[in-house]
């Protein structure tokens, strides 16, 4: 991401649609990554989205430039993801029970189908399956952003022995899986 | 270094970057004899760090931007009152516009030191006349011994006498 110019995100903070648009157009695509990669659910990330920039359009008049920009948006999306992402695990293992009676009841083929959907998914998705939402944010944040113990410490308010830690125990299970999953393919 | 010692710093700092060049250094030492911790970092990276570095960022589709915009256009509307306007320009002096504020304080600063040094006041003027009339005053009564006469007439001949008589 480019640095958005101050005057923009003034003007923006002030009601310009147009300064509000060059920041979402500048901005939403590694907003929307991060949203997908800590929910796993394109329709999720999208409401997530949609939430961070309501939140960003809300608060830009109160942004005192203390913080650099990007880093604020940082803090919004993984915040808002990791919240979303609980409330809806909650909300589906509230279902749970509805879901496993379908599931009985289900035809073969229908399953068969959910397993064939599950293979299609992109590697990265199944690898963020297997932590939980902090450690997934502290691996997108620094895999996929690049960004240093120091930003996502800052970004997650943890210290950086926290995300020191995180990152180590993430690494660990996304190692023993992958072994786990060597051994599987070759029997 | 132990070769658990060196697996944690791999997991960790080394592959990231975030060690002190010293203990690089001394991982790296270690990594050039010991194929075990050196296997263990290039399966670490290949398995687990790989995946992540190569995938692609993606974009929301247009719908997102769609909901944003009905979100925010009719609830959030911009305000366009006088007492909204003086909020925002009074919170923009404070918060965006600090260099000005600062270079403002600064040549305010610079004038009032100008205007103090330079330019002479009356106070300063009025009380040099008051000394030298002491001074005058004092040097009278040493060349006029007889200054007080027994009739008890005395010449006002000094502004402060003149102000207190």
């Amino acid at each position: 991401m480019r640095d958005i110019p101050k005057d923009t995100l003034i003007k923006a903070s002030r009601g310009d649609m147009d300064s509000f648009e060059a920041i979402y157009k500048e901005t939403s695509g590694f907003v929307y990554t991060i949203a997908l990669r800590i929910t796993r659910n394109p329709q999720d990330a999208q409401e997530v989205t949609q939430d961070v920039f309501i939140k960003i359009h809300r608060n830009l008049r109160s942004f005192r430039f203390r913080a650099a920009f990007k880093t604020w948006v940082y803090r919004i999306v993984a915040n808002t993801a990791i919240n979303y992402y609980r409330v809806k695990r909650k909300e589906r293992s509230r279902r749970a029970d509805f879901d496993e009676a379908l599931k009985i009841h289900g035809k073969e083929s229908e399953i068969e189908g959910v397993i064939m959907q599950n293979d299609a998914k992109d590697k990265v998705d199944i690898l963020l399956g297997i932590l939980n939402p902090d450690q997934r944010a502290c691996i997108v944040l620094r895999e996929i952003e690049g960004l240093s113990y120091e930003e996502i410490s800052r970004i997650l308010k943890i210290n950086i022995n926290t995300v020191r830690s995180r990152l180590k125990r993430a690494r660990e299970s996304l190692l023993a899986f992958e072994q786990k999953r060597v051994v599987h393919d070759e029997v | 270094m132990r070769c658990e010692k060196v697996k944690d710093l791999i997991m960790t700092g080394y592959l990231d970057g975030e060690l002190k060049s010293s203990l690089k250094k001394r991982v790296d030492e270690h990594l050039l004899y010991c194929q075990s911790c050196k296997a263990f970092a290039a399966q670490l990276k290949d398995t687990v760090i790989k995946p992540f570095k190569e995938s692609t960022r993606l974009r929301p589709p247009q719908s997102v931007w769609e909901g944003v915009k009905a979100a925010i256009s009719p609830q959030e509307e911009y305000k366009e009152g006088f007492l909204q306007r003086l909020r925002d320009d009074i919170a923009e002096i404070f918060t965006h516009r600090k260099p000005v504020f600062a270079l403002a304080t600064a040549l305010t600063l610079v004038i009032a030191v100008f205007i103090f040094t330079k330019i002479p006041f009356n106070g300063k003027r009025a009380t040099n006349n008051y000394l030298q009339e002491q001074i005058d005053f004092l040097t009278y009564l040493e060349v006029n011994e007889d200054y007080y006469s027994d009739n008890g007439y005395m010449d006002l001949d000094t502004a402060i006498e003149e102000y207190f008589l």
